[in-house]
């Protein structure tokens, strides 16, 4: 294949025989899909049955990358994944950035497809054209940040997608890290990796090249964008914080929990302590990026008496853990103690490997309501007390990553920890669709299209897609800016006119086209969270893939093939026996979420309008329609 | 755990590299750098108008165990041309003209 930007083939490994083979990228389905997510989705439409095992060999791991991956373009770093979920039998989509992507294309590889079984633990690596499995029973039962470290002792230079503990245990809710930075693989990536008894793929820097169709354009366009970020008003205090630095307004009055009935405030000088956090926080900081980010907003954290921790990127509400009643609770400590406590307990989850935002989170709060409830005791839970304490909370992460116990009941997610437990528990679950809990309850934020997409797609949405920028998961921004940011994510003047009117905008519809715009981003290989997409326009996507690869694409053309990928995500889950009914949202959104001076309610994006339940059904039809209406 | 000594950051100690190339020169310093390897593509982009990692006469690699997480480091056929000093985006390398103090 002649086409810039891409390395030009697929590497097909076979783990039950130990066979690979290079087959090359077909040009025909480049100029269609484009690359990324899209073509991820059509090698799983073509090798995943969505009746199989997802724990069977036939269950394939597919891992894509983009024609931007490789290249200078900043935020070109994203690898993308898909595979059947053992937590809830989808196919969910996921991506993260660390600098694989450019290294599996300099070995030769757009894509790479794993399949079948090794008889005993091995880790796969790959170097230009020689692909091998190594035996890997020395480092299975390392956690996945010591098993990258053995690895790149090894193989450096090279990048590294390893399994911890809870992924070699088969935790249905178990993820993984790219280079011991970006999460991926929430609904049990890593679990169905230790099925295959795949304990890492390790790529090195190949010998390879990426060509480009227009190095003149590129460049010119590229030395644009960069104009634009250096000139941007907070980056120099993004480099000092990182993604703290622009999440802290983000944080709640306090913390939902009991099941989502109860908002637990966080201490009254709550001020005073996040400006505390945030000094520890860039005091304890040195910058991690991913390949080709100017931005930096992971974090390597070197604490006094601790082990080097690191973080995908470490947010406010993250911060201030051990200030909250609700979970991990400490009474004690400095700001700067805290502060290590609540990162000691995220270095804990992220090397054991388990998703904490849509998985243990919120199970660890649904077993411990149980408790104080009286529904479950110590004759259930293996003697243990439970509570919000935090040595509670790192002993229930580490028995759910090891399978162990009361984990044994906890590590295949929310819905089999109700079932174990028993009838009492089932129909208590809350705030759950699809088997994960909805992250950001919408009582506190207004009803945003971020949530309506978690509605609709299992596994979650890639990143925040089905919004318009930044105005649309921060609620009630005036309808003059959320305008400008559809015009920016390239939706048409006739399609604004009919999606806004003078008050309000449809945000079902809308969504869809936000859909459109983030979706393009996980098909390049582009990051999408908000601090590097921000310079980014579909206009400009499209100029960057035409020089890139040398075919002149429109943006609307552009757009087109985005929905064509998210068209055939929707596809994917239906043929696994997802319907519109898999949709409802959860009933405790219909109740109010109580703290100790106000009562939360849901309202619409406005935050004027409460919503009901047939309001958020209308917002769904609406998307669909939207969606089946543009195809 | 010690936090007594209210210094939450392990010393980094820089570790500084540098090229020289007739006038010029490009000294890298390790602890600021934070792996984005833009330099080993602008470096190969400069001289194929194409990307090449293997290419590059810079290299960052990422560390285990140590005070700084990368290493950056010159090999033998870079002619300080100066294109990774001027793209990266941390400060971790910088470009001059020798002089007699240097």
């Amino acid at each position: 294949m002649k086409l810039g930007g891409y390395a030009g083939n697929i590497l097909y490994v076979n783990l039950s025989d130990g066979t690979s083979r290079k087959q090359p990228l077909d040009e025909d389905l480049v100029r269609e899909c484009i690359g990324g997510a899209a073509i991820n989705n059509r090698l799983a439409l073509d090798l995943i049955r969505p009746d199989i095992d997802p724990f069977s060999p036939g269950n394939a791991i597919i891992i894509g990358t983009g024609p931007f991956n490789g290249t200078f373009i900043p935020g070109a770093s994203q690898t993308m994944s898909v595979y059947k979920s053992p937590l809830n039998n989808s196919f969910p989509h996921s991506n993260a950035g660390g600098v694989f992507s450019h290294f599996l294309k300099s070995s030769g590889y757009d894509f790479l497809v794993i399949t079948g079984r090794s008889q005993w633990p091995v880790y796969l690596l790959i170097d230009d054209d020689n692909v091998s499995l190594k035996h890997a029973s020395d480092i299975w039962g390392m956690d996945g940040f010591d098993s990258t470290d053995e690895l790149r002792l090894r193989h450096s230079p090279c990048s590294i997608i390893p399994i911890g503990i809870a992924g070699e245990r088969l935790s249905s809710i178990s993820v993984t890290h790219i280079d011991k930075g970006g999460t991926i693989g929430s609904g049990g990536l890593a679990a169905v990796m230790g099925s295959k008894k795949l304990k890492a793929i390790v790529v090195c820097m190949g010998s390879r090249s990426i060509e480009v169709a227009d190095p003149k354009r590129l460049r010119s366009l590229v030395d644009g964008i960069l104009e634009k970020i250096t000139g941007y008003h907070l980056r120099g205090e993004m480099m000092k914080g990182g993604a703290m630095t622009m999440t802290s307004a983000w944080i709640p009055p306090g913390v939902v929990a009991r099941n989502s009935s109860e908002l637990m405030p966080y201490p009254a000088d709550l001020k005073e302590i996040k400006a505390e956090l945030y000094e520890s926080h860039k005091a304890a900081r040195k910058k991690i990026a991913c390949a080709t980010c100017p931005l930096s907003d992971k974090d390597r954290l070197d604490l006094p008496g601790c082990r080097t921790n690191y973080d995908t990127a470490v947010f406010m509400e993250m911060a201030a853990l051990t200030y909250s009643p609700a979970l991990g609770h400490s009474s004690e400590g400095t700001a700067a103690e805290r502060y290590a406590m609540a990162i000691k307990y995220y270095d804990e989850i992220n090397r054991l490997g388990l998703d904490r935002v849509y998985s243990f989170n919120g199970l660890a709060d649904f077993v411990i309501t149980l408790y104080e409830q009286g529904i479950i005791n110590k004759s259930d839970t293996n003697g243990i007390a439970l509570d919000r304490s935090y040595d509670t909370l790192l002993a229930l992460v580490r028995m759910t990553a090891a399978r162990e116990g009361f984990g044994a009941v906890l590590c295949d997610g929310v819905l089999s920890a109700a079932r174990k437990i028993g009838n009492l528990a089932a129909g208590r679950v809350q705030n759950v669709v699809k088997g994960q809990f909805i992250a950001f309850d919408p009582r506190m934020s207004g009803f945003l299209p971020m949530h309506l997409g978690m509605l609709v797609h299992p596994g979650r949405t890639l990143g925040v897609a089905p919004a318009m920028g930044a105005p649309s998961y921060s609620p009630g921004w005036p309808l003059a800016d959320l305008k400008k940011q559809a015009e920016r994510c390239g939706v048409s003047p006739p399609d604004i006119n009919r999606l806004f009117s003078n008050d309000s905008f449809n945000l079902g519809r809308l969504a869809k086209h936000g859909e459109d715009f983030f979706g393009l981003f996980n098909i390049l290989g582009q990051c999408h969270r908000l601090y590097i997409s921000r310079f980014y326009s579909l206009q400009t996507l499209a100029d960057l893939y035409s020089a890139i690869t040398g075919i002149e694409k429109k943006p609307a053309e552009l757009k087109k093939a985005s929905s064509y990928m998210w068209d055939t995500w929707l596809e994917l889950n239906h043929r696994a026996g997802f319907t519109h009914r898999d949709d409802e949202p959860p009933n405790i959104w219909f109740k109010p979420l109580k703290s100790p001076d106000h009562e939360y309610t849901l309202y619409d994006y406005s935050l004027k309008r409460p919503l009901s339940r047939g309001d958020i059904l209308d917002y769904l039809d609406e998307y669909y329609s939207e969606r089946e209406s543009q195809e | 755990m010690d936090f007594q000594s209210g210094r939450l950051f392990s010393q980094v100690q820089t570790m500084t590299t540098r090229v020289t190339k007739g006038n010029r020169y490009i000294e890298s310093d390790s602890s600021k750098c934070a792996g984005c390897i833009t330099c080993m593509l602008r470096c190969s982009f400069r001289s194929g108008d194409k990307f090449s990692l293997s290419a590059s006469s810079i290299r960052v690699e990422r560390l285990v165990g140590r005070p700084h997480e990368f290493d950056v480091s010159f090999k033998e056929d870079c002619d300080a041309c100066l294109i990774c000093a001027r793209y990266c985006p941390y400060g971790a390398l910088t470009a001059s003209k020798v002089t007699d103090e240097a």
